[in-house]
């Protein structure tokens, strides 16, 4: 296996001239594990660490740009965050422990796919858009067009992941994850809920849900009966159709849509009862 | 006291924090090979052929062992008395596998990548063998162990490692008679030590062809006596040294990686290394036994305990090593804290397909205690009484026979014992106004969140009555200082630090004084090794007796030396009641040099008939979310009396230690397995043990009894705490939400299934 570290983006473009079976290496907090576990090395490892453009955080009055090399750790500290996106904020609060916080990227946890990742429910409830870039072109996609399965992305040969878009609303938002104990666990089920209330309706209403389908899904007949009436009481004939949960070795199937459908009815609640 | 029972920094404190070279692995010999083991893919196989031509033809392949190697003599990995009281069902390298993960060849090579490179080229032919992995069938299963040559199997036809009887009155009759009768069984899965340290262990021939053993064990004695017995190689010529220990938890009074590497260096002549990997820790060491326990208690209108019946069945996993001793002290602990005047306990070890139980700290007790105080909590609630008083009312008292301890010994017939202390009801009562049982309130039955308040008791040993033996070794230097040799064996616990106090109170010097020097089979003097709890009760005996014989020296040579008889020692002098006085330092000098030259030293052996039980009350606060499960441990108030407390802050830990052990047990630790007797969760990241962020507030503390037979009335500390969190936290969950579960682990999910 060779090893590169290209130090700007058009040092790793010349090296994508020559090489085209490659993987990239970024916080290893996946792949590193994975290669223990007995995923066959590559041909080629392209460490993207000293690329530092890619580490960025950018604010302007409409959006915020989060480098792909961001790890979860920068995220928390970021008061744009905190400010903006809470259900990011909040789920960065909840990411491992502080050791893989500290290596893990959000590009990282994006390009993994898994749907369980915990920064990806906020991400797809706040419209996130991922910006891909190869040598001569860019493109800006929205992040559901790019995960398509577990561990699947959408992207193309020397292309990486250069950032993510998220727009500036004055939305309010929440993230809850469940695992099976306090740090260090996956999440059996996770939710984010980004929302903004007129009285006593939602005039804004997006949830979307983690590790209860191939990917994270909108609960969509659920966001339709919560805009209709915020005080339904929810049961699960409202997430059944949209959700398709695993049994594994962590829970199973029915334990992750029963306690989604508790979790969800007790956010709603207390979404409902603020002023 | 000047030293027992005070602030004492333990004497490998400052090495261990500033990273100095301590353990097995911090120390490596040149032209070392490096081991790795090729495992079974299957759960039941029988090996037809090995070619192991491709991989010996890697370059930087030394050698590769596989069963054709050895001949088929069989022995136990069990480091414990001898004979062993285990079965004796187990090769070093076998023709036969059981479980997946067993062994099937080791490879030694240049570096672990090329052996690692090179056990994926040996090719194996199986004939594979139905399994079984339940305990419940495994009486019915195809034998595990039908060679001839293996001994200690209780019923090789059947899959019966063990089995016990012990029977006192006649508990029918007794139930027949009773007011009230109550049932229940419980069960718990394998667990793991998940000690940070794996096994691991270093070998190689010294210049006069000696067998040099640097390994991480608990057991140096029983190391030595195995490698030599399955390696052939004479005990002269093997010396085993424990160096630093990270964790044992019991999964290193095994002997696993010894053998494997002595077969090696003494094939190759070259030294040899093998360290096992987080994953074979998981699978291929040891675990807790599962056991499944059925109790029938019979009270009488007073709410007292007139009979109590219990079936075990234990689960093995392929092979026996502790399996009827540790199911003889779940048998011993059942009955070891209730006075009753009938009871009988019938018991049997089982062989399954899976990975392999044997010791792991508590010995058999957290399944007794999980299932016994489970059981009197339900009393308890069912007849309305507070669950500390139904307790009281039925514990032994001093002076009482512990009529178990005679019917049931720990492999053999047992021997008379006697509650000589016993602060269990103190504990209880310190333990209630520290967890504020008085004043608990449950939460409000529409509060998602339940908070639920729970105890359970229980009792260990304080090692093995009639078995157990250590010695110690004391000579003194010319500056008053001392050497202590112990064969005792520090596995992290403190013993080294706590036997050094021992000797400084009773030779009356500074602990700084006291140069310990433990586990080397060459240099320091026979014991059984750490664990049964019995380091501080028998290993700290020798060394009182040991000290006390070199006091008397020291005071020979004083008389002699001042000319004058009555004298006494102080401040490290000896001193007459003229006041005249020579110090330690002068003393030994002289005695070294010039006046009645003598090296002042002795030693001493230490056994005991009795294994005083220490005691512990667990109190627990939980939270349960209902809408989920989840149990969150609030608080956990643990107050133990283990005798006179000789190292306050170590006894601290030792019980700090314990209660993630005992509450993953309880909450989110259990080996997985898939249909084919595969362990799935061999990580961290699916193997759950408690985090930081997980543990509870720990309110620790002691009720000190003075124990009439032990050191300076030092019970044991070592496994006592572990036994009673699990039961403690199963009650508040039962408290909070009227949950009951009687099969652990506890999860989220189980909880939520019992709701509906
Ligand atoms: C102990 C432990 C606990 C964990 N706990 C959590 C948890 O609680 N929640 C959670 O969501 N995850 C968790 N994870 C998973 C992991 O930490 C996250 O998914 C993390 O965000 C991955 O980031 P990374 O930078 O380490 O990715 P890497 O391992 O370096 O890469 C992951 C994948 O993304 C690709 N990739 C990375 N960056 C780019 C890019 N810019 N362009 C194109 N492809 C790219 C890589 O090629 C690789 O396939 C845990 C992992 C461990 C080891």
């Amino acid at each position: 296996m060779n090893y590169f570290s290209p130090n700007s983006i058009s040092e790793l473009f010349n090296l994508f001239e020559s090489i085209k079976n490659y993987t990239i290496l970024v916080g290893g907090t996946d792949l590193m594990p994975g290669f223990e576990n007995g995923t066959p090395l590559p041909e080629n490892l392209i460490d993207l660490k000293n690329i530092s453009d890619l580490s960025e955080i950018r604010e302007t009055t409409e959006e915020i740009e989060i480098g792909a090399l961001t790890t979860v750790t920068e995220l928390q500290k970021n008061l744009v965050i905190h400010k903006y996106f809470n259900a990011l904020w909040q789920a960065t609060k909840e990411f491992a422990g502080v050791q893989i916080r500290n290596r893990a990227t959000i590009g990282g946890n994006i390009c993994n796919a898994s749907p369980s990742g915990d920064l990806l429910t906020p991400l797809y409830s706040f419209g996130a858009k991922l910006k891909l870039i190869r040598s001569k072109s860019e493109r800006i996609v929205p992040i559901e067009n790019i995960i398509t399965n577990p561990g699947e992305i959408a992207l193309n040969n020397g292309e990486i992941l250069q950032s993510v878009i998220l727009p500036k609303t004055d939305f309010q938002s929440l993230f809850i994850k469940l695992g099976l104990r306090e740090s260090m666990a996956i999440s059996v089920v996770n939710f984010a809920i980004v929302y903004k209330k007129n009285c006593d309706n939602f005039e804004h209403l997006s949830i979307f849900a983690g590790a209860v389908a191939p990917t994270i899904i909108r609960l969509k007949t659920l966001e339709n009966v919560l805009l209709d009436n915020p005080k339904t009481d929810i049961t699960a004939n409202l997430i059944v159709p949209d959700i398709s949960p695993i049994s594994d070795i962590r829970a199973s199937a029915n334990y992750r849509e029963q306690v989604l459908v508790n979790l969800l009815n007790n956010e709603v609640r207390r979404m409902n009862d603020e002023q | 006291m000047k030293v027992i029972g005070k602030k004492t920094p333990r004497v490998d404190g400052v090495a261990l924090a500033t990273g100095k070279p301590v353990f097995t692995d911090d120390v490596s010999v040149a032209d070392t090979v490096f081991i790795k083991i090729l495992r079974s893919p299957h759960a039941h196989a029988k090996i037809v052929e090995i070619d192991k031509s491709e991989a010996m033809g890697i370059s930087g392949v030394v050698t590769i062992l596989t069963h054709e190697d050895f001949p088929a003599h069989y022995y136990t990995t069990a480091g414990q008395g001898y004979p062993e009281p285990s079965p004796r069902d187990t090769r070093i390298l076998d023709s036969t596998v059981r479980f997946v993960g067993d062994e099937v060849a080791i490879v030694a090579a240049e570096t672990n990548e090329i052996a690692e490179k090179s056990i994926e080229k040996i090719i194996v032919k199986y004939e594979i063998l139905p399994a079984n992995f339940e305990m419940e069938k495994a009486t019915e299963s195809s034998s595990l162990h039908p060679e001839s040559g293996k001994t200690g199997i209780y019923n090789t036809q059947k899959n019966m490692a063990s089995h016990l009887e012990a029977e006192i009155g006649d508990a029918e009759k007794a139930f027949s008679e009773s007011e009230h009768i109550f049932e229940g069984t419980y069960s718990t899965p394998f667990v793991q030590h998940a000690q940070i340290e794996p096994h691991i262990t270093l070998t190689w021939l010294d210049e006069n062809g000696r067998l040099n053993v640097r390994t991480a064990t608990q057991v140096p004695f029983h190391v030595r006596r195995i490698v030599a017995e399955v390696t052939n190689f004479p005990i002269s010529k093997i010396r085993v040294i424990k160096p630093r220990i990270g964790g044992g938890f019991g999964g290193k009074q095994e002997i696993l990686t010894e053998t494997l590497c002595s077969a090696i260096t003494l094939k190759t002549g070259r030294p040899a290394r093998l360290e096992l990997t987080r994953e074979e820790e998981f699978y291929a060491t040891r675990s807790r036994h599962p056991q499944k326990i059925s109790l029938k208690i019979g009270l009488d209108e007073n709410q007292k305990i007139t009979a109590m019946t219990a079936n075990i069945l234990e689960n093995c996993g392929a092979y026996g090593p502790h399996a009827l001793t540790v199911m003889s002290v779940t048998a011993q602990k059942l009955f070891s804290i209730y006075k009753m005047q009938n009871f009988k306990v019938v018991g049997n070890a089982v062989y399954t397909n899976l990975p392999i139980a044997a010791a792991y700290r508590g010995y058999g007790a957290p399944q007794a205690f999980f299932a016994l105080e489970s059981l009197m909590d339900e009393i308890a609630t069912e007849l309305g009484i507070c669950p500390i008083e139904f307790r009281k009312k039925n514990l032994f008292e001093l002076g009482d026979e512990l009529p178990i301890m005679r019917a049931l010994g720990e492999g053999r017939e047992g021997f008379k014992a006697f509650v000589n202390s016993n602060g269990l009801a103190e504990c209880m009562e310190k333990g209630r106004k520290l967890i504020g049982w008085d004043e608990f309130q449950q939460s409000d039955k529409n509060s998602p969140i339940q908070r639920g308040i729970g105890v359970a008791t229980s009792a260990q040993g304080s090692g093995i009555a009639g078995i157990d033996m250590a010695s110690a070794f004391i000579k003194m230097n010319e500056d008053g200082s001392f050497n202590l040799l112990v064969g005792a064996t520090d596995l992290g616990t403190g013993s080294d630090t706590a036997l050094a106090q021992i000797a400084a109170e009773v030779l009356c010097v500074a602990v700084e004084k006291i140069i310990v020097y433990s586990s080397d089979t060459d240099l320091t003097p026979f014991d059984t090794g750490a664990y049964a709890s019995s380091t501080t009760y028998v290993s700290g005996g020798a060394v009182k007796k040991a000290a006390e014989k070199v006091i008397e020296q020291i005071l020979e040579q004083g008389q002699k030396f001042l000319n004058l008889e009555n004298v006494k020692i102080e401040n490290e002098f000896v001193i007459a009641e003229t006041g005249d006085k020579i110090s330690f330092k002068d003393l030994c000098t002289k005695s070294f040099y010039t006046e009645n030259q003598m090296q002042i030293m002795a030693e001493a052996s230490n056994m005991s008939f009795d294994s005083p039980q220490p005691f512990n009350a667990t109190f627990a606060i939980v939270e349960v979310d209902t809408e989920t499960g989840f149990v969150t441990v609030g608080k956990i108030v643990s107050i133990t009396d283990a005798g006179k407390i000789i190292n306050p802050q170590m006894s601290e830990g030792q019980v700090e230690g314990s209660i993630p052990q005992s509450l993953g047990m309880v909450l989110s630790e259990f080996m997985t397995f898939d249909e084919n007797g595969k362990m799935t969760n061999t990580n961290f990241d699916d193997y759950h043990i408690f985090t930081s962020l997980d543990m509870p507030e720990i309110i620790v503390d002691f009720v000190e009894t003075d124990e009439p037979t032990a050191p300076f009335g030092a019970k044991a500390v070592a496994e006592i705490p572990i036994n009673a969190p699990a039961p403690a936290v199963v009650n508040a969950i039962f408290n909070a939400c009227g949950v009951r579960i009687r099969n652990l682990p506890i999860t989220p999910e189980k909880v939520m299934k019992k709701k509906i």
